[in-house]
């Protein structure tokens, strides 16, 4: 009684984001799975290291270097990983930047540039990929958001404000390009040890003790536990599964 | 590695023996796990046994009114005596009909 549904053999899925933390763990979840994964970032050598990672599991890996706030640059971003995997199925809207600071003091270039870093380059993506999961006979979209659109925080405002886009963006995509088999859907993460966020060593983020005692589950999340999840949502197994919110936060939204 | 092996796991799904309970137990089922299914109704509780153990699936039927406490307590008692231990459980059973709300009695 083996199940395929959550066979991703065959599927190519582009990981924005997924030379490092939270998105390469989500590679490595769609690789061990089967699929063919093409990470996406700006540092070069992360990239690289990245794909080693991941052809050391044995995945088919490709490193496709790319600015996601540009136009031209995500374009040629997809045509590159089209060209080399011959399709796209599978988009996780992973990359993203972030930093605290009081709206009033935050100019408007300051916002301008992370609202473009961090939901402009979500439209970017997923206009950029319609065609080839068209061309497919559909798609799975995953924006990977954050469980401050169900909380709030006032040094994180324009965060907020982008991820918040992300959520209505993911529902009104879904709702659009259902007919075309594509199912959009966000996954909203709570505390993660990634470098972005660390919750060990020398430049362990200071709340992280205090979140992991508010936290119903008593720990921080890891990469890794976001494998199960990101392989249902990019697999058969969530075809009826369009337009939802998903908090993965280890019940933390539920207790502060 | 293995994704979502349940084998070894024993899942309870009440109002398994139709329906949506009925999928969500096969589902359970391709993934290891070994199922107990709960309902009322012993004629579609036989057949749904019969159906998930011609899958391979190793199943069982227990009768029940999830609305009593004994009735409940005798269910998951039985499942842990036959199937060896609970770990998951589906509260699926579920009574519906359309009616007014001012035609609704308290009873």
């Amino acid at each position: 009684m083996n199940n395929t549904k959550f066979d991703l053999t065959g599927k190519v899925a582009i990981i924005t984001g997924g030379n490092g933390g939270l998105g390469l763990g989500i590679a490595k979840g769609l690789a061990i799975a089967g699929a063919k994964v093409a990470v996406v970032g700006r540092n070069q050598e992360k990239l690289d290291n990245a794909v080693k990672e991941l052809e050391a599991m044995g995945a088919d890996a490709l490193g496709v270097s790319c600015d996601v706030g540009s136009e031209d640059d995500v374009n040629r971003m997809v045509a590159t990983t089209a060209e080399h995997f011959g399709r796209i199925d599978i988009l996780f809207n992973n990359a993203a930047i972030s930093w605290g600071i009081p709206a009033e003091d935050m100019t408007l270039d300051q916002w301008n540039n992370f609202i473009v870093n961090n939901l402009t380059s979500c439209f970017l993506t997923c206009k950029a990929v319609f065609p080839h999961m068209v061309e497919a006979g559909g798609g799975k979209i995953i924006n990977v958001g954050s469980i401050i659109t169900k909380l709030g925080f006032g040094k994180l405002v324009h965060y907020a404000a982008a991820k918040g886009g992300m959520d209505h963006m993911t529902q009104s995509l879904a709702q659009g390009w259902g007919k075309h088999n594509i199912h959009v859907n966000a996954l909203l993460p709570g505390l993660v040890d990634t470098e972005m966020m660390p919750c060990e060593g020398p430049n362990k983020v200071p709340l992280v003790d205090v979140i992991v005692k508010k936290t119903p589950v008593g720990k921080y999340g890891v990469p890794e536990d976001f494998y199960g999840i990101s392989v249902m949502l990019a697999s058969e197994s969530s075809d009826f599964i369009t337009g939802s919110i998903i908090v993965m936060d280890g019940g933390l939204s539920l207790a502060i | 590695m293995k994704f979502f092996d349940l084998s070894g796991k024993v899942a309870i799904i009440t109002g398994g023996n139709g329906g949506l309970g009925l999928g969500i137990a096969k589902g359970l089922a391709k993934e290891g796990c070994a199922v107990s299914l709960v309902g009322r109704n012993q004629d579609k509780i036989d057949k749904a046994v019969a159906e998930m153990e011609a899958l391979g699936a190793k199943a069982i039927g227990v009768q029940c009114d999830v609305s009593k406490e004994d009735d409940v307590n005798r269910m998951v008692e039985e499942t842990a005596k036959q199937l060896g231990r609970v770990d998951i459980l589906f509260n699926n059973a579920a009574i519906s009909w359309g009616i007014a709300p001012e035609k609704m009695t308290l009873e």
